[in-house]
């Protein structure tokens, strides 16, 4: 695929950081093959809780839930690349080729990115070209800073291998949609929404609340998990709000019936999520910590999520029966020529 | 009785302090704003009393002590000691480990409320170049934060949002939101 400027991704939240750098790039390269990238974001309000050291947003915690929805809905195979310097990456006849390298770079050393000489930090972007006599490559990057030029080479070795010369390449993407794919997707979300319990796992609401009653039962020995727990529910935070840039493209680009007052009902629990998450830090800060109020917070959140769940289950019924009506439209169409 | 329109009026936050935001090294005081431990230089920070930003007067609280300097928003509900009619609400605050759009409660005579949006952006998300992500204005630029007590040469910012009330009504009560991350400095009716 011959790509030397791609174009960013379309969003239709207002929310600037709603994608972040990797979101940003897969995003933008899905949508450079002309298809459109949000049902990588189809299955991202899960809560799956195993116990309290183990709970994520998807059943296979250990794994970027991403690489799950490529590969399932756009076929997508991932080849990774790692401890080859660069130039070897770019002097390869796949690069002369494809003209594509997602790369991880440090932020401090890469002179657009707003931490550039502060702060240390990983991120994604996309090479797209490789003029080797000038010692230059073409740089596509979205997030926080657009970025879209030549950069001398020399530039990015030193922060490529400052992260471990991690690199990959992506497979031609492809997707096809059908209005059972759509329910399929809604149905995925609204179980993942409700839950269920098996095995030691409790997914969805069964999940917030398990988390809950385990709260109450460590009562002050919550006060050791929560720094990872801040993580965790951080990675959920991000998870639900690219869900709801996922409901805003079905409502804007698929005309599915959703109600304004669903997506500001997401957006109210993604701020109950914040206040638990918070709440529980800043206990933390001044050590004041009380169990019980931080499973209030959570009570609060398992309301929130009961709404969305029903909610969600409504938008379900409507579609489907909009789309049973389209087809016995066609059917009858078809009948009468 | 009809109620004239106010000018601007600062809302004492001394009240409702319950967070410690801003250290003095040499006076041995430790504030905290975030879980990384970093905090705002005394120093670089509005010394208390009144101070005036495009021509709004705002009431910074004092911070050279052990007392809590900011407020963290845990849903506390502010009476207005001036109930009045307002045009706008002001508020210099900022976030701390996300960019928050959470909702501030107004509440007006005869049982009226309503809810605005009070939306701040990550105090990390100070750039010269790049406008504060709910359209905020730079309050004052702190050029450096401690880690613990090292300088971090890496400027954030305290921002002004502005959140309309309804001027048509006599404004009685402020609800703040339920994100502790989520801090006030000062606050001013107009």
């Amino acid at each position: 695929m011959q790509q030397t400027a791609l174009n960013p991704p379309k969003r239709y939240h207002a929310y600037q950081n709603i994608l972040q750098c990797y979101d940003t790039v897969i995003a933008s390269y899905i949508s450079g093959s002309g298809l459109p990238y949000h049902w990588l974001f189809s299955e991202h309000w899960g809560f799956y809780y195993y116990d309290a050291e183990r709970f994520y947003y998807r059943r296979h915690y250990s794994r970027y839930p991403l690489w799950d929805a490529l590969r399932k809905l756009y076929k997508v195979r991932k080849t990774m690349f790692t401890d080859i310097p660069l130039t070897a990456l770019l002097d390869s006849p796949r690069f002369a080729q494809k003209k594509q390298m997602f790369v991880i770079a440090d932020e401090f050393d890469l002179p657009w990115t707003p931490e550039y000489q502060n702060i240390h930090h990983p991120h994604y972007f996309l090479l797209t070209d490789y003029d080797k006599a000038g010692h230059k490559v073409y740089v596509n990057d979205w997030w926080p800073v657009p970025y879209q030029d030549w950069l001398d080479l020399s530039m990015l070795e030193a922060s490529f291998q400052e992260m471990g010369e991690h690199a990959f390449v992506l497979s031609e993407p492809s997707f096809h949609y059908s209005d059972a794919l759509l329910l399929e997707q809604m149905e995925v979300a609204y179980t993942q929404m409700t839950g269920w319990e098996d095995n030691g796992l409790s997914a969805g609401i069964y999940g917030i609340r398990r988390f809950q009653q385990d709260i109450l039962r460590m009562g002050q020995e919550t006060a050791s998990f929560i720094d990872r727990w801040f993580y965790m529910v951080k990675l959920t935070i991000e998870a639900k709000y690219l869900f709801l840039e996922y409901v805003l493209f079905l409502k804007v680009e698929r005309g599915c019936p959703i109600p304004d007052a669903f997506t500001q009902l997401l957006e109210r629990t993604i701020n109950g999520w914040f206040s638990f998450r918070n709440t529980m830090m800043s206990a933390k800060i001044r050590k004041s910590l009380q169990p019980d109020k931080l499973a209030d917070r959570l009570g609060k959140v398992v309301e929130l999520e009961q709404a969305c769940a029903e909610q969600w289950g409504d938008i379900m019924q409507q579609t489907r029966l909009s789309v049973q009506e389209s087809a016995d439209h066609s059917e009858s169409g078809e009948s009468i020529r | 009785m009809s109620i004239m329109r106010q000018q601007a009026v600062p809302i004492s936050l001394d009240a409702h302090l319950n967070w410690k935001g801003v250290t003095w090294r040499e006076l041995d005081i430790q504030g905290q704003v975030d879980p990384r431990g970093a905090s705002i230089p005394g120093e670089v920070y509005p010394q208390e009393g009144s101070l005036n930003i495009g021509g709004i007067p705002f009431h910074i609280p004092a911070s050279n002590s052990a007392r809590e300097d900011m407020v963290s928003c845990e849903g506390q509900q502010i009476v207005c000691s001036k109930p009045g009619q307002y045009e706008t609400l002001i508020v210099l605050g900022f976030s701390v480990f996300g960019d928050y759009s959470d909702f501030i409660g107004f509440s007006y005579e005869n049982a009226i409320s309503e809810l605005k949006p009070l939306e701040l952006t990550d105090w990390f998300q100070y750039y010269p170049n790049k406008s504060a992500l709910f359209g905020e204005e730079t309050a004052f630029e702190i050029p450096y934060f401690l880690d613990e007590a090292e300088e971090v040469a890496r400027p954030v910012a305290v921002w002004l949002q502005r959140i309309p009330c309804n001027p048509a009504l006599t404004l009685q009560q402020i609800r703040l939101p339920d994100n502790p991350f989520m801090f006030i400095v000062a606050m001013t009716l107009t």
